[in-house]
Order: C-alpha cells, then structure tokens, then sequence
C-alpha cells in the first residue's frame, strides 16, 4: 500500500459518508447518520496512515508543501467533526462539514498541487515545523467547524419567520452555542500554534519573533476577528444572529491566511 | 474619562479599526522606494508616504492604536479587578431567598431529616464534587457557599496582562532592538559593533541534499574577547549561539570573487594526442612547457550577461553562469582568446577569432565561501515569551477552568428543613446544570 492509495482510499470513504450524510438529511433516519459517521471514521483511521507513511517516506513532518498540508487540514477536519459530533451529536451538520473536507482533498489531488516531497530547505529543518502547522491547522478546522454551524445557524433564523416546521433536533440556539464551543476550541488552538509556536519558531530560525509578514500580519488578523468575536459575546452578550456573522468573517480572515497569502501576496512564507 | 477607557464599546471600536488598519498594511506593499510607490500609486504615492501607510506598523498613528487599546485593556481590567478579588477572597456568604431565586439555577425541596443531618449529607456531597465550602450559621438557618475552579473568574485578566507585555515587549524590541549582518570569510574575525568582544569564523561548510539543493549551512564560530577565545559553537539554521544577550544567526552566504581558482582543459582538436587540466588563479599564466603553451586566465565573472552595450558584467554574485576570459599563446602566436563557460562548453569555439589547433575547456572552479551571520539584540523578546506564557495560561483558565458557584439556604421549619439552592455559571451552563441537578438528586435521596 502506497501513500497514495491509501489517500484516495481516505478520500472514497469521506465521500461516500458525506453521500450517507446526505441521504439522512432528506430521509431522517437515524441509521444512515450511524453509517457515515463509522465511514468518516474509517477514512480518518486510513488519512492517519496515509499521513505516518508519508512521513517515514519523506523523513519529515507531513505539511512542506501545498499537497501535504490541504491534506493534512483535511485530516484536521475529519478529526473536528468526529470529535464535535462524538461530544454534541451534530448530525445535520454532517454533510455540509464532510463537503469542506471533500474539497481541501479535491484541491489537495488536483495537478496543479506539486506532491512530490522534495529535500526541505534549511528553515524549515526543525520541529517547530511540527508544532507550528499542526496545531494552527487544527485550530483552523475547529473554526471551519464553527463556520458551518454559523451557516447553519443564519439558514435556521431566516427559515423562521417563514412557517416552516423547525427541526426538533438541532435547534439554533443549540446551533449558536456549538459554534461557540468550536471557537473555544479552535481559539487557544490557533493562539498557541499560529502566534505563539509561530513567533518562537521565526526568533530562532530568522531572529526576529515578529516581522509584519503578510502570514504574520492575518495570522494575527485572524486573530482579532475572534477576540471581536468573544468579547461582544462574552461582555456584550450579543448572540445568535452577529455572533454567527463574526465567525464566518472569522473563519473566512482564517482561510485568507492559510490559503489566499500565499498566491496573492509576497512574503516570506512563500514556500507555504 | 474612565469610563470612556474603561468601556467594552471602545474595546470593540478599537477592534474594528484596529483590523481595517493591520488589513490596510497588507494590501499596500510595505517598506519599498518612493521611486516604487510612484510607479504604482502615482499622484497618490506622496501621500501614502506622508501619512505613513507605507511604514503602516511603524507610523505614530498605528502605534496610538496599539497604546490606546493597551490603555483601555488597562483601565477595563483594573475597574474590574477590585471587585473580582473581593468576590473571589471575601465572598459574601449571607444571601437572601430572593437573590438566591434570581440566580438561573434554583431550587427548593424539603427534608424531613432535621437541619444538622441534612446539611452534613449536603456538604459532604459537595465535596466530593470538588467543591471548597463556607458557611455560616444565622438562627434557624445556615447559608453555605460552595465553589470551585474560581482561578477561571481571572482567566480573560490573564490574558489581558499576557497581551500588555507582549505588546511591552514589541515596544521595547521595536525602540531598542538591534540587528545587522556581518559578512565572514573563513579565518576571518571582526569586532562586533557596540560590543567589546570579536567574532571569529572558524569553518563554513554548505551541506547539500542529494538533489544539489542546499540542506545547511555550518558556521564554526568563536567569541573573541581580549584576544581570548571565549567559547566556540557551530550554528546552522534553527540553532543560533547565544552570548550575552546577543544571538548569532546562520542568515546567508556568498562567495568571494576576488580570485577564485579555475580549472580549464586545454586540448588539441586534432586526435586525443594531447590533453591537460591546470589548474590556475584568475589573474596569473600558467606554462605548458612540454607543448610551449601559455595560458593567461585574465578576468572571471559569476553570473555572464551581455549588457545592451555589449559590454560583459555579472548580472549577480552567485554562480548562475561562471565564465573565465581566456588568452592562449602557442610558440608566442595567439592561439585562443575568449569567454569560456562552465555551462556551455561548446560555446568557446565561437567567440575565440583565432582558428587554431588548440581546444580551451572551462571545468571546473573553487571560490571561497563566505557566511552571513546576523548579530541581533533584542531586549524585548523576554518579555514576549513571557507574556505568551501569561495569554496561553489565561486561555485556558477562561475556556476549561469555568467557576462554578452554588449557594444554599439550610432552613429548619418545625421538624422539617427547607433547602433552598441555587447557581450561576458564565459559560457551559449545560454542564454546570447537569452538576447541579446530581447534586441536589443525592442530597435528597439521603
């Protein structure tokens, strides 16, 4: 079993739970729910050793180019969704998460990814490398979670005016606080990776601990964005509807960090 | 005007501006030539200079942002502070029934064991959930006060201390931090500027991956003090040598070009009868005795380009395109004269003017590595990690160290006792009811 095999392995099983997902969506039954939830499970116990493979065949960290680390986010994701759905039975929620994961892994497959792994260039030779990506990326899929379920949550409101019959089991305040639990999560994730792993790395390799490099600079963006969002939750107790427009601008600002500096503004993190 | 500072309003006003102002600075490139700006903005160009959004991060008006968010961090945090401690260290412990039904938890039940049996059932029941306990007695009633984890009420505190001395930390790294390359060949030492020490390059190596791309740079290097080795490390990239609040980093190389030593085949075209490598320095002849040959390597560029004037120069110092300008002279006649190239052996024959017998390869070259060390101070660094340290503790006190605080109302009504409970949790009520309601359960099945 290649590396590669057992990524498209990973992939068909995400696939085919989102589809099982999907199928619960419009039939609700229960079991069709309990089935995508094994499979996703499968294809993130099969990710995992595609990843450990990787890895050993490369002798370094999983997430050295744009390939690797869509991956690995897809890989952050799944483990998102296995373990908010475990603790808070999101089950609506399912399929449009899984779709997320679908496209970082289409993304990830497409040409135009470079998957070779080539020879790392001397910054990057350390296990800040680790420690940095994984738990930003982490912390990113936490936000992703709670993207969806903002989305969700601003569908649910707008719905409501309209008389059509409310889903008993994933009320919108049930929606608005699980976004929430999501950014306590994915908060701290992301603090201590992105910025705080960040800036210890960038002090050793580059001796300096903070450069207003464009990363840097939304990186810490980002970072404001759900401060914004916790303190007017927290202090000012708004909830529901701004909350939820406050963590899809926040997890957006999070995408542009992770994807969109890359390819539109120059910086040092160029390589990735 | 504490209240104007100490409001959440501005905390979320200066929020706001705060990220238009950062996203501002990444859509505008920043630190780059007037002559750059011109190009790109055009009329806008002096005044993007002027108001500093091409310094962003460094103009005096994004720096007011940052101390009036301090101050307001600040004056939030102190307003508050006072009354958090006296509620954490000096609780009250006294409550009344209607305080007690306002609370979002509540509840009233009897018991028909007397007061003394219930409360002890209740107490200890506490504190198997972990909770810390007061109380006091009033006549016919005790009042208890259970809570725990009440370290998370300072959690938010301790995050907005961590962030004031990282943002002290920027201050001081940007006001009185230090930085500057220093180029050193091997054997080579130079004073470090401010210092009374030397730094002394003893090796450098480049290590290359399989592939030829480079894997690391190593440089062997000494502090010199009062002609005094004082201690010797090798650093690469990722591993800096620190000494006395200053920190060396592997940050480049380059290559001295002043006269690097080339080697170059000279062969007859007519057969294999004849062929020799020499080696030779740019600048000096070298005598074929056998053949009376004599080969003059007179100049050597790193990176060959023709400029529009056809003049030769190096487009870079790094050795994209080596080439080595070369005279022969066979028996005093000319016999070769021109540009060889490492890369495009075959392009020699084209630029000698002289047809001869003689064949002219350039093989190889060995020029000596220099390496770029960063010297870098930087006081404020300490205070970041610090504050760090201070935001990530506070993160999770704030998030996974929720308080929870129960009060109770231990009435005797004739036989019987009242129990009035109740509890507020700020975040995770779910969990804090589920708490809540296993508490009361067991007190009053016993």
């Amino acid at each position: 079993m290649t590396e590669s095999t057992l990524f498209l392995a990973a992939f068909i099983c995400y696939g085919i739970s989102a589809a099982l997902y999907f199928v619960f969506l419009f039939r609700e039954k229960e079991k069709w729910a309990i089935t995508g939830y094994k499979i996703i499970f499968a294809g993130f116990i099969i990710h995992t050793i595609a990843l450990i493979l990787r890895t050993v065949e490369s002798g370094h960290a999983p997430f050295t180019n744009m390939y690797e680390s869509l991956s690995f986010l897809a890989w952050s994701g799944a483990f998102a969704y296995i373990f908010v759905e475990g603790k808070y039975k999101i089950r609506k929620a399912g399929p449009y998460f899984i779709l997320i994961i679908i496209v970082l892994m289409a993304l990830a497959s497409s040409p135009l990814m470079p998957k070779e792994a080539k020879p790392l260039m001397p910054a990057l030779q350390s296990y800040w490398l680790w420690l940095h990506v994984s738990v930003t990326l982490l912390g990113e899929a936490f936000f992703a979670m709670a993207f969806i379920t903002s989305i969700m949550y601003l569908v649910a409101e707008s719905k409501k005016k309209t008389p059509i019959k409310q889903k008993k089991t994933l009320s919108p305040e049930r929606l608005d606080y699980i976004s929430y639990r999501c950014i306590a999560v994915g908060f701290p994730l992301f603090t201590l990776g992105g910025l705080v792993f960040g800036m210890i790395w960038a002090y050793k390799a580059w001796g300096r601990y903070w450069g207003w490099d464009p990363k840097e600079v939304w990186s810490l963006i980002t970072w404001f964005v759900f401060a914004l969002y916790l303190h007017t939750r927290v202090v000012m107790g708004w909830k529901g509807k701004r909350s939820a427009v406050i963590a899809v601008i926040g997890f957006l600002t999070a995408l542009f960090t992770y994807f969109g500096v890359n390819y539109l503004l120059a910086g040092l993190h160029s390589y990735l | 005007m504490m209240n104007f500072f100490s409001s959440v309003k501005l905390t979320i006003f200066l929020l706001i501006i705060i990220i238009i102002a950062t996203t501002l600075g990444t859509l505008i490139p920043q630190g780059r030539s007037p002559e750059a700006y011109a190009e790109k903005y055009g009329d806008w160009a002096p005044f993007l200079m002027k108001s500093g959004i091409t310094r962003l991060y460094q103009s005096p008006w994004y720096l007011t942002l940052l101390i009036l968010f301090s101050l307001n961090i600040i004056t939030c945090s102190l307003t508050r502070i006072k009354q958090k401690f006296k509620r954490a260290f000096k609780p009250q412990i006294i409550t009344q029934e209607k305080k007690l039904k306002a609370l979002n938890l509540n509840k009233i039940f009897k018991s028909l064991q007397p007061l003394p049996q219930v409360k002890e059932n209740l107490l200890r029941e506490l504190k198997s959930q972990g909770y810390k306990i007061r109380e006091k007695s009033e006549q016919d009633q005790v009042h208890v006060l259970a809570r725990k984890r009440f370290l998370g009420r300072f959690g938010s505190d301790t995050v907005h201390l961590g962030i004031l001395i990282v943002v002290i930390g920027g201050f001081i790294s940007g006001s009185s931090g230090y930085r500057e390359n220093l180029a050193l060949s091997p054997q080579e030492t130079k004073p470090v500027p401010e210092t009374n020490f030397s730094l002394k390059l003893n090796q450098f190596e480049t290590l290359y991956h399989p592939d030829g791309s480079v894997k690391d740079w190593k440089s062997t290097l000494s502090i010199i003090k009062n002609n005094r080795k004082i201690l010797t490390k090798t650093i690469e990239v990722n591993h800096p040598l620190s000494f006395q609040g200053f920190v060396f980093y592997q940050s480049g190389y380059g290559w001295n070009w002043r006269n690097p030593q080339v080697e170059i085949v000279v062969e007859r075209k007519s057969g294999m009868s004849f062929s020799k490598p020499i080696m030779m320095k740019v600048g000096e002849k070298t005598l074929i005795k056998d053949e009376n040959i004599e080969i003059n390597c007179m100049y050597f560029v790193p990176d060959f380009v023709l400029t529009e004037e056809n003049k030769v120069t190096s487009r870079s110092l790094k050795p994209n395109n080596p080439a080595v300008y070369v005279k022969a002279l066979e028996k005093e006649n000319i016999a070769f004269s021109g540009w060889l190239f490492l890369k495009y052996p075959e392009f020699d024959s084209g630029h000698s003017q002289i047809d001869s017998g003689l064949s002219l390869k350039f093989k190889d070259f060995k020029a000596e590595q220099y390496s770029v060390i960063q010297i870098a101070k930087d006081p404020g660094v300490t205070f970041v990690w610090i504050g760090c340290v201070f935001v990530m503790i506070g993160l999770f006190l704030a998030f996974y160290f929720i308080p929870r605080e129960l009060r109770f109302m231990i009435k005797k009504e004739n036989q019987n006792t009242k129990i009035l409970a109740g509890g507020s949790a700020l975040k995770a009520k779910d969990f804090f009811k589920e708490e809540f309601d296993k508490i009361i359960q067991s007190s009053r099945k016993t």
